[in-house]
């Protein structure tokens, strides 16, 4: 089409700067986000079959009574893993693949903000899944079901390696999909083209940008939780202990915290996609799209509110119970928003009745009847009656494959083309949807009943006069004919990769900007920056739209890999953007990662140790600026097509929006830490803290070198914005000094202490905080020495100091941490 | 049943009643000038002035009414008054665009030499520095905070000093942290885009506060004594329903501020995007 606009040789050009060096190794520093994206989809595919094949395993054990196929054991370790697979290593990871490749393609820019981290967030992702299933190898897969209640999974309970897999493989996950979150953040707030206002998006970058920013504050509750289960086991401390003052629920609050959110995480941006998705096969605008925007963002918000609602059974009052139904319910208004936003589109527009339309609509249906069986669950008397029963397996996978894997494949068969170049099968797509449909719920719907009929979940086998048998062998077809839909899916994939038809630049006729450029995209994704003005870019004239998209002429930007920076709530172009070059730090990182979480797997301290050192010297080695890099701080050229200035610094720059996320997640981290403190000591039955409030005769002058340091760390900040590069060579070294004077007397502090901290609830806790906030100021201090060396080889001037202020940054914030732990552990006991 | 007589009670503070008077009897003699001159519905729309009144009716509700009396007995009805004085009464106010009103209540002269008394850099300081967004979520996350701690909490409990004090720190705070997001537009602070996560990060402190006190087993506070039995519930259950009361139509207000705060900002962005974003590219150089 007209990307011919563009004449060759640039393209050419272009593509000489962005293209990634060939070979394996090559292709291991590549950061580009379609080849990130596309490894995404395929390692997250081949999760889903991994999680298939013990789904399938687990159907073949139970497809008769009284049979043999698993031991009880192994059947726990079946669906334990299939759970974790499903919900944290496929239904994410496979939304975050389709975000990675389209989201830059659709905002208009040429990667995502960090393209670097980018590629950090996969191979974590995939070694992090590798960590887990790696304990297939010793037989000892995890074993407590996916949200391993305690103490079941107590060491006494659970002394193998199991649980430590799966704690420890799910923390080191959970740094994935944290940072590829503020990756998608930052994204969005930085990298729009001109013109991409917030009500142009596409609702699929809605329901990304509001699930990113809840991972940013759920992932800690997870972490949190599982540090704690992993110290109760490494170390013997109490969290979970209640013969020493812990609470076997305060694992659920935590969970749940973090897990009720997080089934929004894993649905919303495919409710987002069949918003995309639909109006092109019914070739009108969706209906209301404001309402379904603001349905997403307060579905996400919502999930916050009410994670008790998973925990009718543990015997919280029941009062309480009421509130939460009621408030389970509510959720059901976006969701209604949404539901008739999808049937106008459809009633009013002219539906072509293409594969991925089949599935979309499939999904509208599914939504329907796993909302009503929701609703039911959270009705409360019902839910006591079928916790623990079938009918929550059943629940549980008309939501998530209803809302999750039918629109996923629906996107395959949408954006395929756009990534290969080429179109899937129109017949064997069809034939996919109709056996996957039917399969799916020929296996599934029975479950119900099985529940109704009291057949409990997780049970490896049951007797024949149960009665059970025959629906039993009914699911189990059911399950094996919605397998043969995935597999014709995959064998679609393959014929179609290799001898599809051509597909052209916009075989659907779709109106978003990511339909604007060749199939597959070229690796610079625009030859020129798009402006945009309209919703529809691709649909403007037909539509009428006052305003017309330029998406040919913009500026080139040929010097170097460069996108446009603009503003976060307008849009403006405010500046070229240097962007990151290919790079073997994040896949060395995710490595010395791996190493450091196998070392606290196998308690080998020395291992965990040198990988901890190995980790922090590849995270100052990535971030030490290049040659070019210091040659040419930012702002110091201005790009000559756009007379906007090269580079940018300071907080509202890509860099500062990176640290100010990363500060408000450990922020987060910490609150968790707190909430859990005093959800102990709320309801200790003995003296809280045992001894009386901890003395203040050490950590209150301590406090004070603490603040001390934050003034010189402040002090030497503004030295350089004046250019007095000595101010901020002293201040460093202050802060620094200071800094490790704190940790000392802290050290004296700990050491003062006549408990252990596996004496007790409250001697856990106290360490635990103590001790992260400890290491979090051992990680300022390192933060601080290297920009000190940085300060000394005179790479900072007044217009260039951004690490200066991210490193300043994050040293407040670790000093205004120490406050609120202050309060909390030494003062607020005071006033108990 | 001593406690449930008490339902048409009125009390009558006159610290209370004067607090309320003056500020509403400012307001009425501001808005009564300022109609006069210009014609009623002039200056400020009516619908301003109706909501301001419905701010002051909900503040006599929550301080005067038997409502003050049953939450001397019950935590959940103290709750309830804390809520009022939080999430409704404050909006409502700051909707009636009290500032405008106020200064025409000041006599001609006054008034005109009012914009002098602003310049007096003290003023312009405490003013910029009580609106600063961070400042005012802080003072009014703080202010959430310690009150519910049990050592002031009795104290309120017991002494009316405290109480009112407790509950000017309520109102004072909420009435800060919503104009962070409600002010007029020459006025207002936080950018649009930040609107949204600034309410809800004060419905997370509300949930926080709300859970734990959800989840105690046994009662936080001392000074309710037994009073709850009288209304036939436990102490310990009249303290969930607070903590319930706090987390769950607490964080639905705030929800509902948020979406009103989303809508707007979608309306106001299109236009800009389009002034802005016109970008001049030199088609020579290309
Ligand atoms: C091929 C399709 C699938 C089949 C046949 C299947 C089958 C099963 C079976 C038999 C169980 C165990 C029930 C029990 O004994 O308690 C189970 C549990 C579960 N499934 Fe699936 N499943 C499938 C796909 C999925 C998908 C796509 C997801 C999520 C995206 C998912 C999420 C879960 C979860 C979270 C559990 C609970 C695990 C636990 O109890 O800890 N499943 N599934
Ligand atoms: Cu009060």
């Amino acid at each position: 089409m007209a990307t011919n606009a563009v004449a060759v040789p640039v393209q050419e050009q272009l593509t000489e700067i962005w293209e990634t060096p060939p070979g394996v190794l090559g292709r291991l520093s590549s950061v580009d986000h379609k080849l990130i994206g596309k490894r995404y989809l395929v390692t997250a595919f081949a999760f889903l079959i991994a999680g298939g094949i013990e789904a399938a395993m687990m159907r073949m054990q139970l497809a008769r009574p009284g049979q043999t196929l698993v031991t009880p054991e192994q059947y726990n370790q079946l669906f334990t893993m299939h759970g974790v697979s499903m919900i944290f290593l496929y239904a994410l990871p496979v939304l975050s693949g389709f975000s990675n490749y389209l989201w830059p393609l659709m905002l208009g820019a040429r990667d995502m903000a960090y393209p670097r981290v980018n590629a950090l967030s996969y191979w974590v992702f995939v070694l992090a899944g590798l960590f887990i299933y790696s304990s297939f190898l010793v037989g000892q897969a995890p074993d407590g079901g996916w949200f391993a209640y305690t103490p079941l999974t107590s060491h006494d309970y659970s002394p193998g390696l199991n649980i430590d897999f799966y704690a420890l493989g799910l923390i080191f996950l959970g740094i994935s999909t944290t940072v590829g979150a503020i990756n998608f953040i930052a994204t969005l707030a930085k990298l729009r083209a001109p013109g991409m206002s917030i009500n142009r998006l596409p609702i699929f970058v809605w329901g990304t940008i509001t699930v990113s920013v809840s991972i940013v504050f759920a992932i800690p509750a997870l972490t949190v939780d599982l540090i704690f289960l992993y110290f109760d086991r490494a170390f013997g401390l109490h969290f979970f202990d209640p013969g020493a003052g812990g609470q076997p629920l305060l694992w659920q609050h935590l969970f749940w915290i973090f897990g009720h959110p997080w089934v929004y995480i894993i649905v919303l941006p495919a409710m987002g996609m069949v918003s995309d998705i639909l109006p092109v096969f019914c070739r009108r605008p969706l209906v209301g799209y404001t309402y379904v925007a603001l349905a997403t963002v307060s579905t996400g918000i919502i999930g916050f509110g009410v994670w008790v609602h998973h925990m009718f059974a543990t015997g919280l009052p029941l009062r309480s119970m009421s509130f939460f139904a009621g408030a389970s319910l509510v959720i059901a208004i976006p969701s209604g928003v949404a539901v008739f936003a999808w049937l106008a589109t459809i009633f009013y527009g002219r539906p072509w009745f293409k594969t991925p339309f089949l599935f979309m609509a499939g999904f509208v249906f599914l939504f329907v009847v796993g909302g009503v069986s929701g609703v039911m669950t959270a009705a409360i008397p019902f839910d006591w009656q079928l916790t623990d029963s079938y009918f929550v397996v059943a629940h549980l996978h008309y939501v998530l494959i209803g809302i999750n894997v039918f629109p996923v494949i629906g996107a395959l068969y949408f954006w395929f083309p756009k990534i290969t170049g080429r179109m899937m099968s129109e017949q064997l797509g069809k034939w996919s949807f109709w056996v996957m449909f039917v399969g799916f719920n020929l296996g599934f719907f029975p479950m119900h009943v099985l529940g109704l009929l009291g057949m409990p979940r997780r049970i490896y086998t049951y007797q024949a006069d149960f009665g059970w048998g025959p629906l039993n062998l009914l699911v189990t077809i059911g399950a094996l004919v919605f397998a043969t839909g995935i597999l014709l899916v995959l064998i679609n994939v393959i014929v179609s990769y290799v001898g599809g038809a051509p597909a052209g630049d916009n075989p659907w006729d779709a109106p978003t900007l990511e339909w604007s450029t060749t199939s597959p995209p070229p690796v610079y994704n625009f030859a020129a920056i798009p402006t945009i003005r309209s919703r529809h870019p691709l649909w403007e004239d037909r539509l009428g739209e006052t305003g017309r998209s330029e998406i040919y002429g913009g500026p080139l930007l040929l010097d170097g890999r460069e996108t446009l920076a603009t503003s976060p709530l307008d849009a403006r172009a405010r500046a070229v953007l240097r962007m990151p070059t290919d790079s073997y730090w994040p896949v060395t990182l995710a490595v010395s990662l791996t190493v450091f979480f196998y070392g606290a797997l196998l308690q080998w301290w020395w291992l965990a140790a040198a990988a901890g050192v190995a980790t922090a010297f590849c995270c100052a080695a990535w971030l030490w600026p290049s040659e070019d890099a210091r040659q040419l701080p930012p702002g110091a050229v201005t790009n000559a097509e756009t007379d906007l200035p090269v580079g940018q610094t300071g907080q509202t720059s890509v860099g500062g929006w990176g640290m100010s996320l990363l500060v408000l997640n450990e922020a987060t981290f910490f609150a968790y830490l707190l909430f859990s403190y005093f959800y102990l000591s709320s309801l200790a039955q003995h003296a809280w803290p045992p001894e009386g409030p901890p003395a203040l005769k050490l950590v209150l002058p301590n406090t004070l070198v603490l603040i001390a340091s934050s003034v010189t760390a402040w002090w030497a900040s503004r030295g350089i914005e004046a250019d007095n590069r000595n101010r901020l060579r002293i201040g460093l070294i202050s802060s620094i000094v200071l800094g490790a004077v704190f940790l000392t007397i802290q050290g004296f502090e700990f050491t003062s202490k006549d408990f252990r901290p596996n004496a007790s609830a409250y001697s856990s806790s106290f360490f635990t905080i103590t001790g992260f906030h400890a290491a979090h100021v051992l990680i300022g201090l390192l933060m601080l020495a290297v920009i000190l060396i940085r300060a000394f080889r005179g790479h900072f001037r007044s217009s260039n100091h951004l690490a200066v202020t991210n490193a300043v940054l994050y040293w407040h914030f670790v000093d205004v941490v120490w406050l609120a732990v202050l309060f909390s552990l030494y003062i607020a006991p005071r006033f108990g | 049943m001593h406690a449930l007589m008490q339902l048409d009670e009125w009390t009558f503070a006159p610290s209370i009643a004067i607090g309320i008077a003056v500020p509403a009897a400012f307001y009425a003699v501001g808005v009564a000038r300022l109609w006069r001159g210009a014609g009623i519905g002039h200056g400020l729309r009516v619908s301003r002035a109706l909501l301001f009144a419905a701010g002051v009716a909900t503040l006599v509700a929550a301080l005067m009414s038997p409502l003050d009396e049953i939450a001397d007995q019950l935590q959940s009805a103290h709750m309830v008054q804390h809520l009022i004085l939080i999430l409704i009464a404050p909006p409502l106010l700051i909707a009636g665009e009290p500032v405008r009103a106020f200064v025409w209540a000041f006599p001609r002269r006054l008034r005109t030499s009012l914009p002098r008394w602003l310049q007096i850099p003290f003023w312009r300081w405490l003013g910029l520095s009580l609106t600063a967004p961070p400042v005012a979520f802080a003072l009014h996350a703080i202010a959430l905070t310690v009150w519910h701690a049990p050592g002031p909490y009795d104290a309120a409990v017991r002494n009316e000093t405290i109480h009112a004090i407790e509950h000017v720190c309520f109102l004072g705070t909420a009435l800060l942290f919503w104009w962070v997001v409600m002010a007029p537009p020459g006025l207002r602070r936080l950018s649009v885009s930040l609107r949204v996560p600034y309410v809800i990060g004060m419905s997370m402190v509300g949930a926080a506060i709300g859970a734990l006190l959800t989840f105690a087993t046994s009662s936080l506070y001392a000074a309710y004594g037994n009073s709850a039995a009288a209304w036939g519930i436990t102490t310990l259950e009249d303290q969930q329903l607070a903590g319930l009361i706090m987390w769950i139509p607490g964080g639905f207000a705030y929800l509902i501020a948020a979406a009103a705060l989303f809508m707007n900002w979608m309306q106001a962005d299109e236009e800009r995007a389009d002034r802005a974003s016109a970008l001049r590219v030199r088609t020579e150089v290309a």
